[in-house]
Order: structure tokens, then sequence, then C-alpha cells
């Protein structure tokens, strides 16, 4: 399987993924929750993009 | 549990609360011009209104200008506009294809449902516009909820809530329309430490009504509650009390509408009622531009009156609503008289009604909200139903089919269920200047609303409702 994505991708969710980790360290109540929301839709898109390299892989 | 104030516990909340006047109809403006801007380049129905008065987004120099000089809508305005141009009308300000959720109004009106498109970035706003309002009624990330109102559909009550409690951070149970009350009930007994609760207003009395009927107190089944949260209907503030007595927590109240993507307002942390008196819902202003207006004259509403609520969209993006009349009638209350110390104009709760519910009967303006606070002021009474009709020779009659509480029900003698019927139809007589005729039937033949309770059918010609 070829994967169609440009690998910058994988860097850019990387990135998005250590910015997230520095919002969610937030005391701000109302807004946690939303940067941990935005943050796990990151590690999301991360992962699924994994499981295609890992098809590739095998 | 104690928990921090909500403005303790938000930095953003406070600087939003620390807000001058001035300083946030500034941001109001700025909001709205450029919304208006936006709306002129994308909308066809907007960019007609705009030219038919002559306007450009620059010429709105002032909040006063845009009242004074752009049109107001109104739900047979939008429904026109999507007979016209289906299925969203020119209202829809985003291409088709960024449409990821479509929201559309109840249809109780019986006029026809507006269809609204909201775009990603609007559906993470109807969440916060859900959460917002709950925050600072005391919900917190990682709290158990409980949402009663019926979820999933094409409606913003059906979507937000869901929104609201991922997006806050707190785990939610959508119970509303999928549970029966008495399942809902072994729920929370089963999870126990249930810190919030949704519901429309009716609900919450019939949930509360099934506890005392199990024998379950619920200020000890559940300690750990924190907050009930109502809205779309009203209520006497006598039982706002009593519930918080029976449930050992705040009860809290916010307004929404489709129209306003979500809520845009809500009680703070002082709840809904406060030294006996009725409390406020206060105005998420940097979000909607409000105006209050006599329906009649569409003058500003002096506050302390009764207006109808006239709602501007400052950033939603997909379907946004400019000078739109709700047809909702609210008691306004401006900032310099709400006692907060904040900017934000406010409602009075518990009392919100609709323009087109009002009944004219006998000469009189009557509000079936006025006769639930009527009623309903007595504990004894589960729920009722009211009908006017015209008699064959021309009388306009008033019927209203009582059920009394299990408990009444099976204990009153005749004589303590005549002195009940008395007083209530003395306090209906009192508050709306109408005699009604009572007549009591099982609570069985009433129906149960899971959301906004419809009592009243006006079966008279259009003719004979003076």
């Amino acid at each position: 399987m070829k994967i169609e994505n440009p690998p910058q991708d994988d860097v850019i969710l990387a990135y998005m993924l250590h910015l997230s980790e520095r919002l969610c360290e937030s005391t701000d109540a109302l807004l946690v929750g939303q940067y941990r929301h935005l943050q796990d839709r990151i590690r999301a898109l991360i992962e699924l993009r994994e499981c295609a390299r890992k098809v590739e892989a095998e | 549990m104690t928990i921090q104030s909500p403005f303790a516990a938000s930095p953003l909340l406070a600087e939003v609360a620390g807000l001058s006047r001035p300083d946030l109809e500034r941001l109001q403006l700025v909001k709205l011009r450029r919304q208006l801007a936006r709306l002129y380049e994308t909308s066809p129905y907007y960019r007609a209104k705009m030219d038919g008065a002559g306007l450009q987004s620059e010429q709105v120099t002032s909040l006063a200008v845009f009242r004074e000089r752009f049109p107001l809508s109104n739900k047979a305005d939008f429904l026109a506009d999507q007979t016209e141009h289906p299925p969203f009308g020119g209202r829809l300000s985003i291409p088709r294809d960024r449409v990821a959720l479509v929201n559309m109004t109840g249809g109780t009106s019986g006029q026809g449902q507006e269809i609204y498109g909201r775009s990603q970035r609007d559906i993470h706003m109807q969440g916060y516009l859900h959460a917002l309002p709950w925050f600072l009624a005391g919900l917190r990330p990682g709290d158990m909820a409980l949402n009663c109102v019926p979820a999933g559909g094409v409606t913003t009550g059906g979507w937000g809530p869901g929104e609201g409690l991922r997006i806050i951070g707190a785990t939610g149970f959508h119970v509303g329309g999928t549970l029966s009350t008495d399942a809902k009930i072994d729920l929370m007994l089963k999870l126990g430490d249930v810190n919030f609760i949704y519901a429309s207003t009716n609900y919450l009395h019939t949930l509360t009504e099934a506890l005392m009927r199990r024998g379950i107190d619920p200020k000890e089944a559940f300690p750990g509650m924190r907050t009930l949260f109502i809205a779309a209907e009203g209520y006497p503030i006598d039982w706002a009390e009593k519930v918080e007595a029976l449930w050992g927590c705040r009860l809290a109240e916010g307004y929404g509408s489709t129209q306003c993507a979500g809520f845009a307002g809500s009680t703070c942390d002082k709840g809904v009622v406060n030294d006996g008196k009725r409390g406020l819902i206060h105005l998420f202003e940097w979000e909607n531009l409000f105006e209050v207006v006599d329906p009649v004259t569409l003058e500003p509403t002096p506050s302390g009156e009764i207006g109808e609520l006239v709602v501007t969209n400052l950033s939603v993006e997909g379907s946004p609503v400019v000078r739109f009349r709700t047809g909702d009638a609210a008691r306004f209350v401006a900032h310099g008289d709400t006692g907060s110390g904040w900017g934000w104009n406010a409602i009075e709760c518990g009392t919100i009604g609709r323009f087109d519910d009002m009944m004219k009967i006998r000469g009189n303006n009557v509000w079936p909200s006025a006769i639930d606070a009527a009623v309903f002021a007595h504990p004894d009474v589960a729920e009722y139903a009211g009908r006017v009709y015209t008699t064959e020779d021309g009388k306009t009659e008033i019927e209203v089919r009582l059920a009394l509480s299990e408990t009444a029900a099976m204990q009153f003698s005749p004589e303590q269920r005549r002195a009940l019927f008395q007083a209530v139809r003395g306090a209906i007589k009192e508050r709306n200047n109408i005699w009604v005729t009572l007549i009591e039937v099982e609570r069985s033949e009433l129906p149960e609303f899971a959301y906004k309770a419809r009592r009243w059918k006006d079966e008279r010609q259009a003719g004979y409702r003076l």
C-alpha cells in the first residue's frame, strides 16, 4: 500500500501534539477539557496514519 | 462538595466578566461589522436586506445605527427564503460542502421548521455555548452528568448537550427519550455519584415526583449532586425552592434556542432564586447581540418590563440570524440593575414565555406560563391540561383538567379536595383575571412531557379569540 499523504503531515501532527500537551497543562477549568478534546483528535489522526504505515510495513 | 467559583476556576471567564459595558459594546460592534461585511459577500438573503435598506457594513458606525437601519426578520421571512432557495435558503453563508450538521427548529408553532447549516466551527461553539452555562452553574471536568433532554435528531437541543459535555470533559449519560423515568432512576442509583442533571423544567418535575413516589430522598440518594439545570419553561418560585430543598443543591436555568445556536445566557452561581426573589439569566452578549423591544411599537423595552427578544449572532458562520424576532417574551433587566457588577444585560428567571402562546380570553392577555405558575404553586397538583372553547351560544369557556399527586389522590378527603380546587381556581383568577372550570382526572389521563410541555388547546375559531 502506498501512503498518499506527504510525510510533512506526520511532522505537523507530531508538533501539534507537542503543543497541545502544553495547552493541556492549563489550569483554566473551562478550557482544559476543550484542550484535551483537541489533543485527543490530534492523537486519533496520528494513530490512524500510523495504522496505514504499519500495514505498508507488513 | 465545595468547588471554586466559576470565575476563580477560569481566568478566561474572569476576563470576560471584567469587561465594562462600553468595552463589551465596542467588542460587539467590531464583531458585528465583521459579520455584516462577510454576510454581504456570502449570503444572498442578507445582501438583499442590506441593499434594500441602503446600508453597507462600513456605515454601521455604532450599535444604534444598526438598530435603527438594519431590517428585522421573522420566522415567516426565513420560511419564505427556504421555499425560494431550498433547502437552506439564501441565509446560508458558507459553501454547502462545509455544512457539517443540520439543525432545524422543533416545528411546534405549526408554521414550519427553520433549517440551519452548521460548520465544524459552529458545532464546537454550540458545544461551548452549552458547556459555558453549565460551568457557570457548577459543572466541572470529570463530573458525572445526566442529560434528560432527548439527544440526537435535527434539533439544536438534541446535539448541543452532547457536544457541551464532551468538550468540557464531563462523563455524559444521554438518557433523554431513551430510558423511562424509572429506568433513569435505576441508572442514577447504580451510578450513585451523579453531579449534574440537565432537563426541561417540566421533566425535572416529573423526575422529582417519581423519586418521591418510590420513597427515595434525592438529597440522601445523590449527595454529590451539585447542579440541576433547567430550560425551556416557566415555573413558580415556590416550586424552585422546594426542588432545591429536596435535592439539596442549586437549581440553575439557561435561555437558548436554535436561533441563538446554543444557550445565550444563564444564571450565575447564585441560581434561580435569591432571598425569595427570582434570579437572573445573564446574557452572553459577546456572542449574541440582544435587543428587547415592545412587540407592537418595536421601541426598546425599559428595564424591568416584558418585551420581545430580538437576536443577532455575532460570530455564527453557517446560517447566522441578524435582527431576528424570536417571539420570546422576557422581563428585561439592564446591566446596571442586575447587581452583579458585570456589563451583561439580563432577563428574569422562570418567566420566559412566547408571544404566540398568549391567548386572548374574555379581553385578558393570558399566558400559559402564568397559569403554570398559579397551578404548580400547589405541590399537591401533579399535572394539568387546559382547553379554551366556544359554547353553542357563543360563550367562551375555559376547562382545566387537573391530576393530584399520588399521595394527595390517595389520602385527600372530599373536603381537602374542595379546598385545594378552590385555592387553585383562586390563584388562576388572581394571576390571570379569569375564572376556570376545574375537573379532577387520573394522572394517567394526562401526558408526561419529556421536553417542552404543551398543556393548552385553544379550540375557538379565530373570530372568537378575543
